[in-house]
Order: C-alpha cells, then structure tokens, then sequence
C-alpha cells in the first residue's frame, strides 16, 4: 500500500471509529493529536493493536513514544517502517 | 503540626527557597517561584472577593500553573474543585453549577466548548487562563484574565481567613443516582493523612515524588502535599508523555524518582508495556498502590525489577482518603489477593453488620471508617450524606462519627483486613471508581432506550470491562455507536461501555429483579 492509502486508513480509523465521540472534521494528516488532547493509554493501545492487525506489522513498546503517535502521518511512517521488506 | 495546606507550600519556601517544588518536562518552578505565583493567584481571586466559603475550578490539563492554582485558591481561603481535564463539557458545566463556583481557571483552548455550554448561565463571575499570554476572551458575559495578568500581581503574602475545618477541596466521584458527587475534604482531614503518610513512608528533602494521577484523584493528595511538607521534590507527568508506558519508564528512571504511588492498572501498564527491566530503577525506594486490586503475579514481577524498594497496598475511598494499609514485606508466594492490612493510627475501622453491630471476628461485614481523615460530607446533598456519614457505637460503649465505605471485609486472625466484596453495584476500572447506576441512567436516557443495564466483567490487568445490554422503545432501533456517543456526552470515556448489546427482554430472578449473574454469564459464554 502506498502511503497515503495508509493515512486514509489511519484517518478512517481515528475518525469514524476509535475517537467517535470527538470533532475531527477537518484533521489533516499532519494535525498534531496531542494538541487536540484526544489521546491517552487506551486509546495508543487501541491504535497499536488496530495498526498491528490491519497491516500485519509488529510495534515494539519502544517505538510507542509521543513522537510516531502525533499525526496520522507518524503512525503511518511508523507503520511503514515495520512492514516487512519483501511486502 | 500545620493547620491547612497552604501552609506547608509557605515554609517549605521559607526553609528551601531555591530547591526544586515542581518539576514537568523542561520545567522547573522553585518553592520561592511556586510559593511567589500561587501568592499572586490568591491575591488576584481576593481582590474580587472570592475567598472563604467560596469553590474555585480547574479543568485544564495539568501544568506546573496548575499547581500554583491548586495552592493559590486555598491561600485565598476557597476550596479547589479540581475537574479530570478529559471530562466532557457537559459535565463541567454539571459540577461547576452544582457546586456554585466562583471562578474556573482553565485554558483558552477550551473557552469555545465552555461558553456552548455555560451560555448566558455560568455560575462564576471570573474565569482565569492559566496559558493565554495575550488576549481573555470572555466566556458569554463572564470576565476572563490571562496568566501574564497573574504574574503581574504584587506577590506578597495575602491573609487566609480559612480554619483547619475550612474545605480544602471538593473532588468529584461517580453517583449511582446518575450524577456524579462532591467529596468535600476540610484542611484538617487531609493534613491527617498527609501527617500519616509523610511520617509511615520517611518523606524527606532528598526525595523525588511521581505524580502520575490527575489532580481531581485523591491520590494527588500525597504527591503535592507529602512533597511539600518535606520541602521534596514533585513531578507531574507530562499529558504528553503519560499515554506512552516506555517514554514514561524512560523518564522516570532519568528523573531519578524515589517515590511511586499509582494505581495497579498503571503500574501493570508500565509492566507490560514501558519495558521496565531496561531502565534503571535503583533510586526508587518506595512504591504505594491503591485503588483497585494488584494481582499478585504482576506486583511480584515489579517487586523483582525494584528489590531495594518498599512496596504498601494503600486502601480508602475519596471520602475518608487512606485508612488502612499493609506492607509487602516480600513477594507474595501465592494469587491470592493482598489484605488492605490494618487500620491507620488516625483512622478507626468497623466491621459491621445490618444492624450495625459488631460481626464476629472472621465474619463477613461493611466496614465503617472513623478518625482524623473523614470527609464533611457530600457537597449540596444533606440527605445523601446522612446516609453513609453518621454515628456509631464501639465496642467500648462511646459514640463515633464514621463513614460507611460499602465495602464487605473480614478480619484475619492476624488482624489483617481482607476485601471481600462490595454491597452495592460501584466497582473500579482502570483504578477509576464507577457506580454502574450512573452509566444505566445515562443510557436509559436515550430517546432509543426503555432499560438498560451496565455490566462490569473482571478484567485482570484493568479491574473490570464495562458491558451493557439495552431494551428498545417500542419501535426504536438503537444505534450502538450514537449510544456510545451519546454516553462520551454525558460520562467520562472510562465509564462508557466497551460493548453495547440490544436484546428484546432482560432475565428477571424470581425476585423480579434484573438477573445480572445471569447477564454475566452470558457475557463470559461469549
């Protein structure tokens, strides 16, 4: 998948299911998420685990730091970064 | 010992002006700059008459500001209401009528969901963004000032008309008649504990204090008082970096922390996922839990990756702070869970029956809490007070106020407390307090919904899951993600069910009650 088919991804996610009860008309990939103060430890265990079974990538604790979570275009990065080579 | 609160911040800075009080990421407010600021936000509340007999708010993400705040509204005689920065608007605006404020001190990020919410009918005269270096807007008709305002105030001491019986604070807590409650704790209460705790656990000047749960838990007590009472050092987490488990291991282990209190589920977080056993936990010396229940296999892994550390199971509601407690003097052999020990020396522990007499040593029953650490009582609710707050005779004979927690316990033959149930439906998730009545009140008020009721399925790492099993209106169809939605409006997210389930009828006991054991086990079938 290309990346920007992973942010529509991540952004369908975000939007329409994991933060249904928050205004996210409008966020753009690059939209910091911490600023808009959405996102605490269940909603990143949600996000890993929805990234780990859509895209079939293994997220080590160590890269889940505020820095890949920002955006939808750092979870997206993040996630590219773990796809295996020969995908 | 010191009669309110403020009182510690104020000698602290007397005797160690330039150590550091508060620490946040980059941040660092000295005792002289934490006592200086939080004198200017008295200064600034009394100069329009709020003070004594009066509630100031804080509903903003916490800050070093938020400390000067907290300590600032107490020196200006208030109590602080301290609201969970991730609370809809709805429900701020429910506490913040309830009990009556006087100001909020909040951010100007959230002035737009609060004036949609407050209208023309806030019930402060004053609003105060900790954050805004230019501009206050107002919220409706209400007057704001902005933080530059703060620091420009003259930063001398300003007289506290309150009394050791004055409210302190008033921290809010689910209510199973489907609003939440305020906890009003006077200065004299949580000094008791604070007394108590500073002395148990040898607070001293060199430590380094966590503060991990949201200034609206009262287990933020301990870590802001404790602190200042020995002139130690407090370290709030960062909202940025508290949803993160590695990044705040990594902080912790590089801020050379000594003192942990936090709930299990965080600690368990911490333990699954922030890769503990590659950061350096030598400088902790003592690690406090409560709130929920610690499972043995997971206080056994943190007790292997900190042996130099004193690990204590802290028990008490809101409304009594902590009152008894049990130290983990090693490793647990076995699963079972831990007692909640013995009662504190300022605190006096009942075991009750129906009648309110004592049960037999081994039996079943409520446990009642009297001493030093007791609420007044819930804010504007005299009759719901009335309730749980009233006297009880000892076994020597004399009368006692004390605070019916509903919680069912029995006595060891050691002495040792030991949970066993509660009598009612509140439970705990992710440390949190819930009354399920106030998630099925929430849900029944849904123009798609006749009944509703909210389950809560054990869940070893986090306490419980929430479930609920609706019953339509005739002719409605709910819509299970306008339900959670609907919920979100109205609850904090941790209250809103994971799962949502419409069935055509409930099981009914012969009773004719809801048959919850019933439901439950449909929902462990499944």
């Amino acid at each position: 998948m290309v990346s920007s088919a992973i942010e529509r991804t991540v952004l369908d996610f975000l939007t329409g299911d994991l933060f249904y009860d928050k205004d996210l008309s409008g966020l753009r990939e690059t939209d910091s998420l911490a600023e808009r103060e959405i996102l605490d430890s269940l909603a990143i265990l949600r996000i890993v685990t929805f990234c780990e079974e859509t895209f079939g990538v293994e997220i080590p604790d160590t890269d889940v730091v505020p820095e890949n979570f920002d955006s939808v275009r750092a979870i997206s990065q993040l996630i590219e970064r773990h796809v295996p080579k020969n995908t | 010992m010191t009669e309110l609160l403020p009182n510690l911040l104020t000698a602290a800075a007397d005797r160690w002006p330039e150590h550091p009080a508060v620490v946040m990421d980059d941040r660092t407010l000295s005792y002289e700059e934490l006592e200086t600021l939080s004198n200017r936000l008295a200064r600034v509340l009394a100069d329009r008459g709020i003070g004594h007999g009066d509630r100031v708010a804080l509903w903003l993400p916490k800050c070093p500001e938020a400390v000067a705040a907290i300590y600032g509204i107490m020196k200006a005689g208030a109590a602080y209401v301290s609201i969970d920065p991730a609370a809809p608007p709805v429900r701020v605006g429910y506490i913040a009528r309830d009990c009556q404020i006087a100001a909020l001190i909040t951010v100007s990020g959230r002035r737009a969901s609060l004036e949609r919410e407050f209208g023309s009918d806030a019930p402060m005269r004053m609003v105060v963004y900790a954050d805004s270096a230019v501009g206050a807007p107002c919220i409706g008709s209400i007057p704001a000032i902005k933080w530059s305002d703060v620091v420009a105030c003259p930063r001398g001491p300003v007289q506290c008309p309150a009394a050791a019986s004055s409210l302190a604070y008033i921290l809010y807590t689910s209510g199973s008649t489907g609003q939440p409650k305020g906890v009003a704790i006077p200065h004299r209460s949580s000094l008791s504990f604070v007394e108590w705790a500073s002395a148990t656990f040898e607070i001293n000047h060199e430590d380094r204090l966590a503060n991990h749960a949201g200034f609206h838990f009262d287990l933020s007590t301990f870590d802001l008082y404790a602190a200042a009472r020995a002139g130690a050092t407090v370290f709030p987490v960062a909202p940025r970096l508290s949803p993160f488990p590695a990044a705040l291991a990594r902080q912790w282990s590089k801020d050379r922390l000594t003192v942990w209190y936090a709930t299990p589920s965080t600690l368990i977080l911490l333990l699954a996922h922030g890769e503990l056993g590659s950061v350096d936990l030598s400088s902790l010396r003592v690690v406090l839990f409560a709130g929920e229940v610690f499972p043995a296999k997971h206080l056994r892994h943190l007790m292997e990756l900190a042996p130099q550390a004193r690990f204590a199971n802290l028990y008490g509601p809101t409304e009594t702070n902590v009152c008894t407690w049990y130290q983990v003097d090693s490793a647990p052999a076995d699963d079972l869970p831990l007692p909640i020990g013995r009662a504190c020396p300022n605190c006096e522990a009942f075991i009750l029956d129906e009648d309110l007499r004592p049960v037999e040593r081994g039996a079943v029953g409520e446990l009642w809490i009297g001493g030093g650490t007791l609420m007044r009582g819930y804010f504007n609710r005299a009759e719901q007070t009335a309730k749980v707050l009233c006297e009880i005779e000892t076994a020597a004979g004399s009368r006692t106020l004390a605070y019916r927690t509903g919680d069912l316990v029995r006595e060891h033959e050691d002495g040792l407390l030991q949970f066993v149930g509660r009598r009612d439906h509140q439970i705990k998730t992710r440390g949190y307090r819930v009354e399920l009545g106030e998630i099925e009140i929430a849900l029944s008020g849904h123009p798609s919904v006749d009944q509703a009721v909210v389950l809560a399925i054990p869940a070893e790492e986090i306490g419980h899951r929430l479930a609920a099993v609706v019953v339509a209106n005739p002719g409605a169809v709910p819509d299970i993600a306008e339900l959670k939605r609907h919920c979100a409006q109205l609850l904090p997210r941790y209250m809103v069910p994971e799962t949502i389930e419409v069935r055509s009828s409930l099981p009914r006991t012969a009773s004719d009650k809801v048959d919850r054991e019933a439901l439950l086990r449909m929902f462990s079938v499944d």
